[in-house]
């Protein structure tokens, strides 16, 4: 599975629970991409891993040049968005209630696109 | 135009690598970033608009009931009941309460946390048409927040979808105006790169596209009219080359013919000549013999005749054979270089040089000669035709050296683009400029012929040096001296260097 694949699951699935007010599975979709983030365990990774075998590699370490942090742009990625939800629908729900659906839309979008303004911005940070 | 070139669904398989997918991506994260803008000021009060559209419906609810109940007979919570629900359906609460002089009915079910408002229509008893009686409505609307809520979602989720949508057609038409025309040239280009000269381009639009697919259309033109042109050159050229070839051969058979047919009379020749000078010597042993018996003027005759006239046309005869014996041994000589198979090998130059010196020592230091060699590579040629090459030239530069100026002879050799330049300079009499075209030529002397030779030296030289692919040329000032110089290219002696 590709990270562009995630993504757009990643984003319809938000939306969906958006819509469908499911709050408590929110706090389950928010536990997943947050262990993600934290752990490097990424899911298109650990599936692609169990399709190909374990000598599948990360496109993250095949990443050939210099880099100003050596830290996973999609682990950095998944943690911004971890970020992103909790202040939005816990810390500030009432004036950021729209921040949730954007985060929302801008991943479905970066799946269907395969570009994801965020991801390049991290990139462009110096994460690998 | 091929249907192939038209339909390429690659950015399908590759959408990042499509420029549709890249324009629509840039645009459709602009309209996302403007339509949350919009959405977050448009739903910035939608709380305090609900209330408001709640407080409208439950007023016109109110003002239909009291108009309403003044056209009933008789005011009983029965009628007010069934007044209340010929209208509930038409607005938007869920339950409203009628109380009709305390007694309270419930029309629909009011929903948990519901938003209440309560209204009491102005009523006149039409029995008492006096007397005012007391109607209270309790109206149930959905619970605030959730209302709320649901309109949010539905927006966010109306305006996702409108800009996907949006983002499709936008795709669509990005791909149909832009990406395939350009998908269309990029085919092209790689079938005209694999050698598809005849594909031609679609040139009816009336952009920009149009304009381009008429220049490509015109270059592959101005391509296959170049190509076919070098064909027929390259086909005139082969047929030059085997005309060329032909005529080579049968240059070739002729010295052949010259130098072994002709050589058979010329011994002949020379045979019967000696046969002639013996029959002479009989004869005048003969004559001293006859003489007495002749008059003078007969005798005076017999011996001029046998005695002078045939021994000088005998000796012109020796003569004639002698140099046609050397011009036939010179063809032979020419014929043979040009046969002869170059065995190439690599050489040490300064060797061949030393060597050809080594032949011409007397002379050298006879007449004081004084002979620089400069640094001389290792090429890769044949050993003998080097060796005559430099022989020959050397031996020429010898020979023909001003008489009274000490000699000099300097050998020298560089790299050169089409292989290694050598240069042999000296310092004799020179070539005059009007004489220097024939310095290659076959049986040609120039200038005073005071020394032996036949004028085959130079014709021999300049044909090894072709067989080896090089080439030869001179430069002379008269009185001062002359160079010549020679390349053997780096793989001097292959078959396709030499011609024939």
């Amino acid at each position: 599975m590709s990270e562009r694949t995630f993504r757009l699951i990643l984003g319809g699935t938000l939306l969906l629970l958006l819509f469908w007010e499911r709050l408590d599975v929110l706090y389950v979709y928010i536990g997943i991409v947050a262990f993600e983030g934290l752990t490097n365990l990424r899911i298109p990774v650990l599936i692609s891993r169990l399709r190909y075998g374990r000598a599948y590699l990360d496109p993250a370490e095949c990443v050939v040049g210099t880099h100003k942090y050596d830290f996973d742009a999609e682990r950095v990625l998944r943690l911004v968005i971890v970020v992103f939800l909790v202040v939005s629908l816990f810390v500030f729900p009432k004036s950021l209630w729209f921040f949730p659906w954007f985060v929302g839309f801008a991943l479905f979008m970066a799946g269907i696109t395969g570009i994801c303004p965020m991801a390049m911005l991290i990139k462009k940070l110096g994460f690998k | 135009m091929d249907e192939k070139l038209r339909t390429s669904d690659d950015w399908l398989k590759n959408w990042r690598a499509s420029i549709a997918v890249k324009i629509t991506a840039a645009v459709l994260y602009v309209v996302v970033f403007v339509g949350f803008a919009v959405a977050v000021l448009a739903l910035r009060d939608v709380e305090e608009n609900l209330k408001n559209e709640y407080t409208s419906e439950a007023d016109l609810f109110s003002f239909m009931i009291q108009e309403d109940l003044k056209g009933i007979p008789v005011l009983s919570p029965f009628a007010v009941e069934s007044i209340v629900r010929s209208h509930f359906l038409s607005f938007h609460f869920s339950a409203v309460a009628v109380t009709v002089d305390q007694q309270r009915t419930l029309v629909g079910s009011p929903p948990d946390k519901a938003f209440m408002l309560m209204r009491t229509p102005h009523v006149e008893d039409p029995e008492l048409r006096t007397a005012l009686r007391v109607v209270a409505l309790e109206l149930f609307f959905p619970p605030l927040h959730d209302t709320v809520k649901t309109r949010r979602n539905r927006f966010l989720i109306t305006t996702g979808l409108a800009t996907l949508f949006f983002g499709f057609f936008l795709t669509w038409v990005i791909r149909k105006f832009i990406t395939r025309p350009f998908q269309t040239l990029v085919n092209a280009t790689k079938a005209v790169s694999e050698g598809n000269l005849a594909l031609r381009l679609d040139t009816d639009r009336e952009d920009e596209f149009g304009y381009l697919g008429g220049f490509f259309n015109q270059m592959l033109d101005q391509i296959m009219k170049e190509l076919s042109e070098r064909k027929q050159a390259e086909e005139r050229l082969s047929g030059y080359a085997r005309e060329l070839q032909e005529s080579n051969k049968e240059l070739k058979t002729f010295a052949y013919i010259a130098s072994h047919d002709l050589r058979t009379p010329l011994v002949n020749m020379k045979g019967f000549a000696g046969e002639l000078r013996f029959a002479i010597r009989e004869i005048n042993a003969v004559m001293n013999d006859v003489l007495p018996s002749l008059d003078e003027n007969n005798r005076t005759r017999l011996v001029t005749a046998f005695l002078k006239d045939v021994p000088e046309a005998l000796g012109f005869i020796d003569s004639s054979a002698g140099r046609m014996e050397e011009l036939i041994n010179a063809i032979s000589k020419l014929s043979l270089l040009g046969r002869q198979e170059l065995k190439t090998e690599l050489i040490q130059v300064q060797t061949i040089v030393k060597s050809a010196l080594r032949d011409l020592q007397l002379v050298i230091e006879k007449k004081g000669i004084k002979v620089n060699i400069g640094p001389l590579p290792e090429i890769c040629a044949d050993r003998n035709s080097l060796r005559m090459i430099f022989g020959s030239i050397l031996d020429n530069a010898v020979k023909y050296l001003r008489p009274g100026v000490p000699g000099e002879i300097e050998i020298t050799a560089e790299k050169a683009p089409d292989g290694t330049v050598f240069s042999i300079r000296d310092n004799g009499r020179g070539i005059p400029n009007e004489e220097i075209y024939k310095v290659f030529e076959m049986f040609r002397r120039i200038g005073e012929q005071d020394k032996p030779g036949e004028g085959v030296g130079l014709a021999c030289v300049k044909t090894l040096v072709r067989r080896h692919g090089g080439r030869i040329w001179c430069e002379s000032t008269p009185g001062a001296g002359t160079t010549f110089h020679f390349t053997i290219p780096e793989n001097a002696g292959l078959p396709d260097q030499a011609l024939g």
